[in-house]
């Protein structure tokens, strides 16, 4: 059901919308990536990186606590598990793999929370490649331990200080980056977002968490779930769980969106629930919007999720209702995140806990049977600073 | 209606260039933006480009950044930069050309933004991140309202790829000088020159070439090769930096002066 057509489009969304220069290079990327995801070796060396240097199968966790106390089966796929802490690295050792066979020997990338920045860093120091990442500079104060982490690893770090500091400045940096330097640059994109071919790039990197789950779930619990939810920021760990379910549906599909202070607060980043269709950073998309097109500010405690588009792939997605997309609360997203934390022992990344906060509230009004299987998309170290903040300020 | 067309046929007969300078709409007043319009048709320019304002103008460089957020952040929306449009038009006599991003065309709807233009007085439009591959759903609309549609290419569109993309343009073809982003730069690479040489051999258009013009030397080697030149944040950079409007309309007339004289030599 879900195909992307010859010129990048998913339905009516997509496409590629870019200062010409770089069209050669996204043809060139088009070209390799087909081959390459076709090609037995590219994808035995992919999938042997996966298991021995992420640690992939990543566990599904029947969380026995939080099901008792909800009242539904909650299970957690556990990407937190994964090297680096996030669902990230799948889509960057997969990429770096691709800028290698491309013959790139620098790699750009942006980043939000850092997840995506660190996931790069990670893979281009293993791969010997060159890493300069964008991130933004409130991001990188509220996301301190990352920024540290990648400098560690050898990338260079540009903060960027403009407009809100925040992932979308650091993803224009990163394409005007790629426009200077696109013929020894390859650009990392992080989530399933930016002109074609990186949001199917980005799904088949990030499909591997639906096709274990779906075998896990099978062996679990014998059957499929009634419920996936997963956070949607920009989209890659909700489409790369939701991706192999597409055709179950007697599979709820369920992407959680940031609502930060609130939907009538005008301080949110529900791009799909209050945007509407427009271009930014090279597809068509949901993205939220003034009158004349103009990009309108986000605001999220939540770095992953603090932008104000979403991957065309989610617009479809949404427009066919094959997937349902709501919001949650900062406030029931900081909730979610101590009860994983008392519960299960389990830190989560803050843009999880949007996720967990939504699979309590189903939780909630189902029944002892019920399974729902939440993306754990990454894990929560980042976030101590920015979760004891936001709560010092609610006092 | 001023066209583009008749324009290169008018320099050609007379065997000049074109020079076209960029303005931000509304920028840095909405009453100095239009007089600046002027002040250009006074010190020779042959067409006009302006730029309506984009929150995230992705193939822009930090001035046209700057000068774009500073317009919006004063009021400017794409109505009020049609009325500023429409007063420039109605000052002067040279085709104006619209630069803006596909959002700002997209968001009124493609068909009513070309019937604006149209009625604003505006011969062309140059919508940088709209690619080739995306032009079905655009050409027409603005065919339609005869507005001419310029397409840009860059150093690294294969000549093939350019031979088709001016196929499709109007008015001229716009040649990218370098991979980059806007901005002045000191000097052009000569990779530039060969560039335009393949580019003037495939397009059956003028070739105006842009990005990084920002003094007689550059204009001139731009302008040795290809039929115009376009600058923009050279121009803006004296408007910005200047302290008062004697000033601004000082620093934009001896750079329009020291352009013209590098291009017609």
């Amino acid at each position: 059901m879900l195909r992307v057509d010859k010129s990048g489009y998913y339905g009516d969304y997509g496409g590629r919308f870019v200062p010409e220069t770089l069209m050669p290079a996204l043809m060139e990327l088009e070209t390799a990536f087909n081959k390459c995801w076709k090609d037995r070796k590219f994808r035995a060396e992919l999938d042997s990186l996966l298991r021995d240097y992420s640690g992939r199968p990543t566990p599904l966790y029947h969380a026995q606590n939080l099901s008792s106390r909800w009242g539904a089966q909650v299970f957690l796929k556990r990407e937190d598990l994964n090297h680096t802490g996030a669902h990230k690295i799948n889509n960057t050792l997969g990429q770096a793999l691709l800028a290698k066979y491309l013959g790139k020997k620098r790699i750009i990338a942006e980043t939000g929370a850092g997840q995506h920045g660190t996931a790069t860093a990670a893979a281009c120091a293993l791969m010997g490649l060159r890493c300069v990442v964008y991130m933004g500079k409130i991001d990188a104060e509220r996301q301190h331990p990352n920024l540290l982490r990648m400098r560690m690893l050898g990338a260079e770090v540009i903060e960027i200080d403009q407009g809100t500091g925040t992932l979308k400045e650091a993803t224009t940096a990163a394409i005007q980056d790629w426009v200077t330097n696109v013929r020894n640059t390859h650009y990392i994109i992080g989530s399933t977002v930016g002109p074609h071919p990186f949001p199917e790039i980005v799904r088949k990197f990030q499909s591997v968490i639906g096709r274990e789950t779906k075998k896990q779930i099978k062996n679990q619990a014998g059957r499929l779930p009634d419920y996936i939810v997963a956070c949607v920021g920009g989209g890659s760990n909700s489409i790369g769980i939701f991706d192999a379910f597409l055709k179950d549906t007697d599979v709820h599909l369920i992407g959680v969106e940031s609502a930060g202070e609130g939907l009538s607060s005008g301080k949110h980043a529900a791009t799909l629930k209050k945007g509407s269709p427009g271009v930014l950073h090279g597809s068509l998309s949901y993205l939220l919007q003034d009158r004349d097109g103009q990009i309108l500010l986000t605001e999220t405690v939540s770095a992953g999720l603090d932008y104000p588009g979403v991957g065309p792939v989610h617009s479809f997605l949404k427009d066919q209702q094959r997937v349902k997309y709501n919001t949650v609360t900062d406030r029931e997203a900081v909730a979610a995140f101590g009860e994983l934390c008392r519960f299960e022992g389990i830190i989560p990344a803050l843009e999880s806990s949007f996720a967990l906060a939504h699979a309590r509230k189903i939780s909630r009004k189902a029944n002892r049977k019920t399974i729902v299987i939440v993306n754990l998309s990454g894990r929560g170290d980042k976030d101590l600073e920015s979760i004891s903040h936001y709560e010092k300020n609610r006092r | 209606m001023r066209k583009i067309e008749d324009k290169f046929v008018e320099l050609k007969s007379s065997g000049r260039k074109a020079l076209i300078p960029y303005l931000t709409c509304g920028f840095p007043s909405h009453g100095r933006f239009v007089d600046c319009a002027k002040l250009l048709e006074d010190c020779g320019a042959d067409m006009i480009e302006i730029g309506i304002p984009h929150s995230d103008p992705m193939a822009d460089g930090p001035t046209i950044k700057r000068t774009s957020h500073q317009a919006l952040s004063k009021g400017l929306t794409t109505d009020s930069a049609f009325s500023l449009m429409e007063k420039v038009a109605a000052r002067t006599s040279i085709p104006l050309i619209v630069m803006c991003y596909i959002n700002t065309v997209m968001k009124p709807g493609v068909r009513k933004f070309a019937s604006r233009c149209s009625a604003a007085g505006i011969s062309g439009i140059i919508i940088p991140d709209l690619t080739f591959e995306e032009r079905h759903r655009f050409l027409e609309c603005f065919k339609n309202a005869e507005i001419d549609v310029i397409f840009l290419t860059a150093p690294t569109t294969p000549v093939n790829r350019v031979r088709e993309i001016a196929a499709a343009s109007s008015g001229y073809l716009y040649l990218v000088s370098i991979t980059g982003i806007t901005g002045a730069r000191k000097s052009l690479p000569g990779s530039t020159e060969t560039f335009i040489r393949k580019a003037k051999a495939v397009s059956p258009i003028p070739v105006c070439v842009g990005f990084g013009i920002s003094n007689e030397a550059t204009a001139r080697q731009m302008g040795g090769l290809a039929d115009g030149i376009i600058v923009g944040s050279a121009l803006l950079n004296r408007i910005e930096n200047a302290n008062s409007r004697r000033e601004a309309f000082r620093g934009v007339s001896s750079l329009m002066k020291e352009l013209r004289k590098g291009l017609d030599r």
